[in-house]
């Protein structure tokens, strides 16, 4: 029977997970909750209730019915009432686990089916097995003790009116372990963005956010998980995540640059058929000339799509709105699965985006 | 106004493409409508003549060439390996989802008015007195500013 305090625990955590449901689309659409990110949770601020108490002042301060005030005066330093909420709040922690069974659940995102190719394997070591020989900390008390009966029985010493039995060293039953191989879907996901001059701040911030989502999905889908960021402007290098979101260029956008190298990458680190190979572009479709955008849609055909489980081309709108690249990757790969496009005007859309992207459990 | 500004502002007359060439520069105007003070225009094109500036310069020099349109252009981007640079109106002058935006390859600058809809952009018409066209188009040509 589970105490009291676990009883309270579990219905605080019911309480943050209703509340991250609740507020799902503002979590999703502001950073608040990434900034506070740990290795395997997130934080998510909660309103607090204060609740009232006395606080005492100086003895020596005087108090009702003291001192030199006259009868209706003003209380020496008494300010307005404010009219404002208090801003009171803390942080409750939820899981990354449990933050992708929410996104799960309130956007219906089937399971991902992983590609049937070949797969890794990982050695983990169980506790199956009982050994004779072990350290104390494995003894086997019920094993042990059973091996004790059955001696004590097999030698006619054991006398029901009397059951005492002491283990001896040859009675001494250990917990032992074999390592068995198991399967494990490994992923390795390349983040694509562009960073011309065209992109502006809040358009990167939109990007960031929405990769925070996609990686949790991705993260409780495949045991392993490898992620690359490529940034590009005219030309296209690999970056740590930190420079992915912050680093500006002035260039212009030249997509097939970016291609090409997404395109190394997944030929020499990730083989097709040992990984779930994910590609998430984002852009403001601006690219340079109608003559690179076909040999984007050259290189898509002939040597990206054939490696991945998902193409996934996010357009992001600013002030100037967004170019023509969603309608050429659009009209290009109407019919193909394995590409997914979405137009993400605004924060508010970062919602939908990701269920256009993970709703088809590629 | 310079000679090229002069010969433009003489040759507007009505609607239609109007073209004006001097010195080994030409203007060219998409013109929707014209009366004695200003002009509707839907594109403008200023060609400053062979080797008059490279990208980096003609990119430096645009925002202030541009100046006398109603809204404040900056640099967008500038990709001298592509050949190009792109100026529009400051993200913060922006109303309605419209914009100014030129595009020079150093010899040749394309200015026109677009508006961002659902499903990307739409050139606009937009209206300057016929002093400004013919300003800014000798100071994208290459006249001092």
């Amino acid at each position: 029977m589970p105490l009291n305090i676990e009883q309270d625990l579990q219905r605080f955590r019911n309480i943050v997970k209703g509340r991250v449901r609740k507020d799902l689309r503002k979590f999703m659409s502001n950073g608040e909750m990434i900034g506070k990110q740990g290795d395997n949770f997130v934080k998510i601020p909660l309103p607090e209730i204060n609740i009232p108490r006395l606080r005492y002042g100086k003895n020596e301060a005087g108090g009702v019915g003291q001192g030199e005030g006259a009868d209706g005066e003003a209380v020496p330093g008494q300010g307005e009432a404010g009219d404002q909420p208090g801003e009171h709040g803390f942080d409750a922690e939820v899981s990354l686990d449990e933050l992708a069974e929410i996104l799960a659940q309130e956007l219906s995102l089937p399971r991902i089916q992983p590609k049937g190719k070949k797969q890794l394997t990982s050695v983990h070591d169980r506790y199956t097995g009982i050994a004779r020989v072990g350290p104390n900390s494995l003894r086997h008390t019920r094993r042990t003790y059973q091996a004790a009966l059955k001696r004590s029985v097999a030698a006619g010493a054991w006398d029901p009116g009397r059951p005492v039995l002491i283990p001896t060293r040859d009675d001494m039953r250990f917990r032992s372990w074999k390592s068995k191989q198991e399967p494990q879907s490994s992923a390795a996901i390349l983040y694509v963005m562009d960073v011309s001059g065209s992109m502006g701040k809040e358009q990167k911030e939109i990007v960031r956010l929405e990769t925070f989502w996609i990686d949790t999905w991705l993260r409780a889908n495949y045991k392993h998980l490898e992620v690359r960021f490529v940034i590009h402007d005219a030309a296209a290098k690999e970056v740590d995540r930190d420079t992915f979101f912050r680093v500006k260029e002035s260039g212009g956008t030249l997509i097939s640059s970016a291609y090409t190298l997404v395109d190394n990458l997944v030929r020499e680190h990730y083989p097709a058929d040992e990984w779930n190979i994910y590609v998430f572009q984002f852009s403001d479709g601006d690219n340079w000339s109608s003559s690179d955008t076909k040999t984007c849609l050259q290189m898509l055909r002939d040597r990206i799509l054939p490696s991945v489980n998902l193409f996934a081309y996010g357009q992001v709108e600013s002030e100037y709105g967004s170019g023509q690249f969603i309608q050429d990757i659009g009209g290009a790969f109407q019919s193909d699965e394995r590409v997914v496009i979405s137009r993400i005007p605004d924060r508010d859309a970062i919602m939908s985006s990701i269920r256009d992207f993970l709703g088809k459990g590629r | 106004m310079s000679e090229l500004g002069g010969r433009l502002d003489r040759a507007l007359t009505g609607p239609g493409i109007v073209r004006v060439e001097h010195d080994g520069r030409t203007a060219e105007v998409d013109v929707v409508e014209v009366d004695r003070l200003g002009v509707r225009v839907r594109s403008v094109r200023v060609d400053a003549g062979p080797g008059a500036m490279t990208v980096q310069e003609a990119a430096a020099r645009l925002p202030g060439a541009l100046r006398g349109l109603p809204e404040r252009l900056v640099t967008v981007e500038v990709a001298p390996t592509l050949g190009g640079a792109v100026v529009r109106t400051a993200p913060e002058d922006v109303r309605d989802r419209e914009f100014f935006e030129a595009r020079t390859d150093g010899q040749v600058t394309e200015l026109e008015r677009l508006r961002a809809t659902g499903a990307g952009r739409e050139r606009v018409p937009f209206t300057v007195t016929r002093e400004v066209l013919g300003r800014m188009v000798d100071r994208v040509s290459g006249e001092p500013r």
